[in-house]
């Protein structure tokens, strides 16, 4: 009986590999690697100069328009911001002194790096959220030399020592975005390749602007909140070469 | 007593090494086509079970990277017998597998950036199947896939469809001597464009190929 009950089971075995239905699997695994890509493609002179060398110039101010073009490819949400920083991060590197024959009354190389002013000419669609400075941004046109001298601040640039370190919303100014996470804080990946062209979102045309104003104290220059930053008392800017870097960032939104 | 326990022991055994077959999909009609094993039928991959595709360039999001000729499957199927009236049938189908990942989203191995952004949906792989008798179904088209749960159909016919039809041939035969309707080749495309925001990181994906009698 034994015997009989082993060998039915090995049977069972036998006749279940005869009549195994066809069938079978082969697999392949797709591995995607997605590198964040963020492009900024600066098709201008990376040098730009301001000579005064006459009254209407000192008073007026020197515009340069279009001097900077930005474009910007990226696929992941991202923030653009310019930066004017130097040796210090708060005034214009003083490479040459004129006529420097002694100490004068009131004359002074510190300059901040806030008198150069920048216009784009699209506006940020990304900082209507709360909290922002009170000039977020440099979408405002230039006016007139004696009417933006009494708005300190308008069309500076942000200024830091650590340009690398994405501005505050509260006190920093972007191209486009904003400080912060949230929706509408930051643009979305895209590329001016294939949207819209000179009137994208992700291309930029900067206007630069210095107003030395006589004496020369740039009335103009200021912070983000409106503080002004122009030299005052019997300060007035030291005949020279200075030199400053604006660098532009674009950066994953954060 | 003994022998009673160890009977029921391997009959329990053997019913399930029957059911175990079912991890791919179940099959439907009685046993026609032999089994994979020596002699019987072949399934045969011959290519690598690994594609890669990485997006570094503005390019490769733009225009998508496509892979050609990545994966060819080779059938041989026999059946028990040729005098049988109708001949052994069988399926051929693909499916996709993100290892239990969130709804129909490919599988996060290694993020990168600040997951604020999408997580790429199953969708975004195209895969194209051909050969050169255009057997298959959807012959040279890009297919995606909507749901995980899909079963995308290469040959896919209740019909007897012999060998020299050039459609949806599903009856035994081989690549050896008929390449031409027993071999199929795979393309892959992945197109993520910059608009759709997605995370950056490393994601996996299965891709699984089910020859099933039917």
């Amino acid at each position: 009986m034994k015997k009989i009950i082993f060998a039915i089971i090995i049977a069972c075995f036998a006749v279940s590999s005869v009549f195994a239905q066809l069938i079978s699997e082969q697999n392949v695994t797709a591995t995607m690697e997605l590198q964040p890509v963020l492009q900024l493609n600066m098709t201008t002179p990376d040098q730009i100069n301001f000579v005064f060398d006459n009254i209407p110039a000192y008073y007026g101010g020197i515009i340069k328009y279009g001097a900077t073009i930005l474009k910007v490819s990226s696929s992941v949400s991202w923030d653009l911001y310019a930066v004017g920083t130097s040796n210090n991060g708060t005034n214009w590197d003083l490479q040459q002194e004129y006529n420097n024959t002694g100490a004068a009354n009131g004359r002074t190389t510190v300059l901040p790096l806030t008198a150069l002013e920048l216009h784009q000419n699209s506006p940020n669609v990304y900082d209507t959220t709360a909290g922002v400075a009170l000039y977020p941004d440099y979408n405002i046109a230039f006016n007139n030399a004696v009417a933006d001298d009494t708005l300190p601040g308008k069309h500076s640039i942000y200024a830091s020592p650590s340009p690398y370190t994405a501005p505050d919303a509260t006190t920093g100014k972007y191209i486009q975005g904003q400080k912060g996470v949230s929706a509408g804080q930051s643009a979305p990946g895209g590329s001016y390749l294939s949207q819209g062209g000179t009137t994208s979102q992700y291309y930029f045309a900067i206007d630069y602007r210095i107003i030395p104003g006589l004496p020369a104290r740039f009335p103009a220059a200021g912070d983000a909140t409106g503080t002004s930053q122009a030299l005052t008392g019997v300060h007035y800017a030291a005949p020279g070469t200075y030199t400053m870097n604006v660098k532009y960032v674009l950066l994953e939104d954060q | 007593m003994k022998i009673k326990q160890y009977s029921i022991v391997l009959l329990s055994i053997f019913i399930i090494s029957l059911k175990g077959y079912s991890q791919c999909y179940n099959p439907t009609s009685p046993y026609k086509c032999l089994n994979i094993e020596p002699g019987g039928s072949e399934f045969l991959m011959t290519t690598l079970n690994n594609v890669t595709f990485s997006f570094n360039k503005l390019s490769d999001y733009l225009g998508g990277i496509t892979m050609s000729g990545t994966t060819q499957l080779k059938l041989k199927i026999k059946s028990y017998s040729k005098t049988q009236t109708d001949s052994c049938r069988w399926k051929l189908v693909m499916s996709l597998d993100n290892n239990g990942s969130i709804g129909n989203n490919w599988e996060l191995k290694t993020p990168y950036g600040n997951g604020h952004g999408t997580v790429p949906d199953i969708g975004l792989i195209q895969i194209r199947v051909y050969n050169p008798c255009s057997t298959p179904q959807l012959n040279n088209n890009y297919q995606t896939f909507t749901n995980i749960n899909e079963l995308r159909p290469i040959i896919y016919s209740d019909l007897i469809h012999e060998p020299g039809s050039h459609d949806q041939v599903n009856t035994d035969g081989s690549y050896i001597d008929d390449y031409c309707e027993y071999s199929f080749t795979f393309d892959y495309r992945i197109k993520p464009t910059l608009s759709n925001n997605f995370n950056p990181g490393i994601y996996e994906l299965k891709v699984k190929f089910c020859l099933v009698e039917y």
